[in-house]
């Protein structure tokens, strides 16, 4: 029990880091192709590792120079003269010797020497004959390109190589100051990530966990009472019932709810409301949650208590004389509440996706309403945070109902 | 369904057609806008077929796509349990792929950029000729078939397809759709990567049932080949079922669409959809045949598949 705990338990925090990885590089890595807001985004979303190596090893050309970029407009203009002659360690040896230029004059440089489609030559050409920079340096950087000119190796582009960057990369400081606690400041609303996340995670949880508990009760009531052969005329009709709140979309339910409490005349204004206009809200959207996802796990435990119907020894129980309300409750119902908890724990993910909408029609200040204002405002680490706590809260309810199954059912072995 | 979807660009209607006299015309009332018109004059109806359209012509690729994903990966992971691998040819090959894949990236951007040289190409049909020499070899020489074991394919197609059902769908495409760019392209693209799970599962699951069958046997013993048998004796078995998942996948992904753009999330912003209509107009309590029009026409559209696929579920018999 306690090695299938620690090896649980190791396999968590292996797939946490993964799912770290991944979502880090994706945020990271795919905006860079997103050009038209990357430009005003590029200033808000600035971070204090954005100039180091992305992650501990990368695949590069051969042609790059092995060490990092001080600037964007510095990577631009290196790209460009890697693809044009290649050779490594001559292209080092230029932009070493540029560094050695005045700060402003090599950026006025970088400007006119990266941009494409202009020529290479010239803003050298320009360099080596300004009288403003010493005489010796304007000897090195002339030997420097002459040497990267007359020796081009272009083939050293198509060559991949490997390189180490050690524990000075993005991925490294930001995992670290995530485990310390600092995650970064969300620009849609100038707040520390953490304090935000952990203020919605809160409301959710309250409000999704009362409705998961009603859920269970209620379909576990109509279940059973259904199976009861005194209800069994209303079989037919309530399976129609069923199959017709299943059919229609989740937000379809929510405008239409909306647009009839409105009419009557219960409008929500949740932030400014009182206590218990507020709670109204809630208690509607619980409801809400409750009846959209009522369909799936109703038909889950009315599957389940027909099984459980079938075994021998139900027969047993009714030949020993017990009443057939009795059997249900006594019986059954406790051996189908095994398959339930895995039935419970493997819908998690619809019951997120139906409070995200829910939150979103209501304007319930929760995880969903917040992922989707991360999503239109484009806040990468509050979305980057979103993504950690959603998968770390989901593998943590998968985590509880494996311990939870194996503590009600001694007869699953490990 | 399909005849319908041309209807719109035949009858030369316009969305984008505005008449500031006649905003917010109820419907039944004027003798050109049949279903009435929004605030800015445009016509309900033709919005209605317009963002009929788009539904269909998103989803229908996408899931024809998603299933055809779903039958290979699926098929061949039922086939085929364990698949028996050289450990160091395996190695080898797997390097040179990468670099190969590599390769080709690099290439690509290099034409992209304006310098494209003969060496991408060079070094492109160098690999393959190593992967070919490999290949060769392997079944020339016995020694670099030494440490040979099982790749059970079968068991990571389980890992796989849980891993990725684990996430919240709507998470997983809210936040990939941020990243990328809206458009057409890149939302048939995120859906791909959950909605090919069904169709695989079932494959799966149809693939171990008919591999029991006696006629399988029978072709095994003719010598067919196994990639005969998998389309020309598996698959025409497996396709009543897989059909009915394909209908109940169209209806969630037509769900999924209009849910999306009702959230605002995904499709480019001058699309015409349901789903946006809707979420324009749902509080405007007012004018309630701007809503109630769309969300006819999604139920109708979703109830039809369902009636569909609980017809084709019953073996043809109307079960209502």
């Amino acid at each position: 029990m306690i090695i299938y705990f620690f090896r649980r338990l190791v396999l968590f925090m292996g797939t946490f880091w993964l799912v770290s990885i991944f979502a880090f590089l994706a945020v990271r890595l795919i905006p860079e192709k997103y050009e038209e807001t990357a430009f005003y985004i590029e200033e808000a979303t600035a971070t204090p590792y954005d100039t180091l190596p992305l992650f501990y090893v990368s695949l590069k050309r051969s042609a790059t120079p092995s060490f990092t970029y001080q600037s964007s407009i510095e990577k631009r203009f290196g790209n460009r003269m890697s693809w044009h002659y290649g050779n490594h360690q001559q292209l080092e040896e230029l932009i070493l010797t540029l560094r050695k230029l005045p700060p402003t004059k090599y950026d006025l440089f970088l400007t006119t020497a990266s941009k494409e489609g202009h020529s290479l030559t010239n803003p050298f050409t320009l360099l080596f004959s300004d009288a403003s920079l010493s005489i010796p340096l304007r000897k090195q950087l002339r030997e420097a390109f002459y040497n990267l000119q007359n020796n081009p190796k272009v083939y050293q582009n198509y060559i991949p190589r490997l390189q180490w960057y050690g524990a000075n990369n993005a991925y490294h400081v930001w995992l670290v100051s995530f485990i310390q606690g600092d995650w970064g400041t969300s620009h849609t609303n100038k707040q520390a990530v953490n304090t935000v996340v952990f203020n919605t995670l809160v409301r959710t949880v309250y409000w999704t966990g009362s409705a998961l508990f009603l859920l269970i009760i209620l379909s576990f009531l109509v279940a059973i009472y259904l199976h009861h052969s005194r209800f069994s005329q209303w079989r037919k009709p309530f399976f129609k019932l069923i199959y017709l709140i299943d059919t229609i979309p989740i937000f379809v339910w929510g405008t239409l709810l909306i647009s009839i409490l409105a009419s009557v005349g219960w409008l929500f204004v949740s932030t400014y409301a009182d206590r218990s206009t507020r709670l109204i809200s809630y208690g509607v959207a619980v409801a809400l949650l409750v009846f959209t996802n009522f369909p799936y796990a109703f038909k889950q435990l009315y599957e389940a208590i027909s099984e459980e119907k079938k075994r021998p020894y139900v027969q047993t129980a009714y030949a020993k004389g017990l009443t057939e309300w009795q059997v249900l409750r006594k019986h059954i119902l406790k051996n189908a509440l095994y398959p339930s908890i895995t039935v419970f724990s493997g819908y998690l993910p619809a019951l997120v996706t139906g409070a995200l909408i829910i939150e979103i029609i209501f304007s319930i200040a929760g995880i969903g309403r917040l992922l989707h204002g991360a999503v239109l405002g484009r806040d990468y680490a509050l979305l980057l945070a979103l993504i950690l706590v959603i998968a770390f809260v989901r593998m943590l309810a998968n985590l509880i109902a494996d311990i939870l199954y194996l503590w009600a059912d001694p007869r699953v072995k490990v | 369904m399909l005849v319908s979807v041309g209807l719109i660009r035949w009858s030369g209607w316009s969305t984008s057609q505005i008449s500031l006299t006649n905003s917010y015309l109820p419907p039944f009332q004027h003798h050109l806008y049949w279903l009435g018109t929004d605030r800015l004059g445009r016509d309900v109806s033709a919005m209605l077929l317009s963002g009929y359209e788009t539904t269909i012509l998103i989803s229908l690729p996408i899931m024809l796509l998603a299933a055809g994903i779903g039958i290979v990966l699926g098929g061949l992971a039922g086939y085929f349990q364990k698949v028996r691998i050289y450990l160091l040819a395996f190695l080898l090959k797997v390097i040179v792929v990468g670099c190969l894949l590599w390769e080709i990236y690099i290439t690509i951007e290099a034409a992209s950029l304006g310098n494209a040289s003969i060496y991408g190409w060079l070094f492109i049909c160098l690999l393959g000729l190593i992967w070919a020499m490999i290949h060769f070899l392997q079944r020339k020489w016995e020694k670099l078939s030494f440490w040979a074991f099982y790749l059970p394919v079968d068991q990571l197609f389980i890992r796989l397809t849980e891993l990725l059902s684990s996430v919240p769908r709507l998470v997983l495409i809210l936040c990939l759709a941020t990243l990328l760019r809206p458009s057409y392209f890149n939302f048939g693209f995120v859906v791909l990567i959950t909605y090919w799970i069904p169709a695989a599962r079932l494959m799966r699951a149809e693939v171990l049932r008919i591999k029991q069958q006696y006629y399988i046997e029978a072709a095994k013993a003719n010598w067919l080949q196994d990639f005969y048998i998998l389309w020309k004796h598996a698959l025409p078995n497996a396709l009543p079922t897989i059909r009915i998942s394909f209908v109940f996948g169209l209806a969630s992904l037509i769900i999924l669409e209009s849910t999306l753009s009702f959230l605002g999330v995904g499709l480019p912003p001058e699309t015409v959809s349901w789903g946006k209509m809707i979420a324009q107009n749902y509080q405007d309590g007012q004018h309630w045949w701007l809503t109630f029009f769309p969300v006819l026409g999604l139920l109708l559209v979703i109830g039809s598949l369902h009636y569909l696929a609980d017809y084709w579920q019953e073996g043809g018999r109307k079960w209502w």
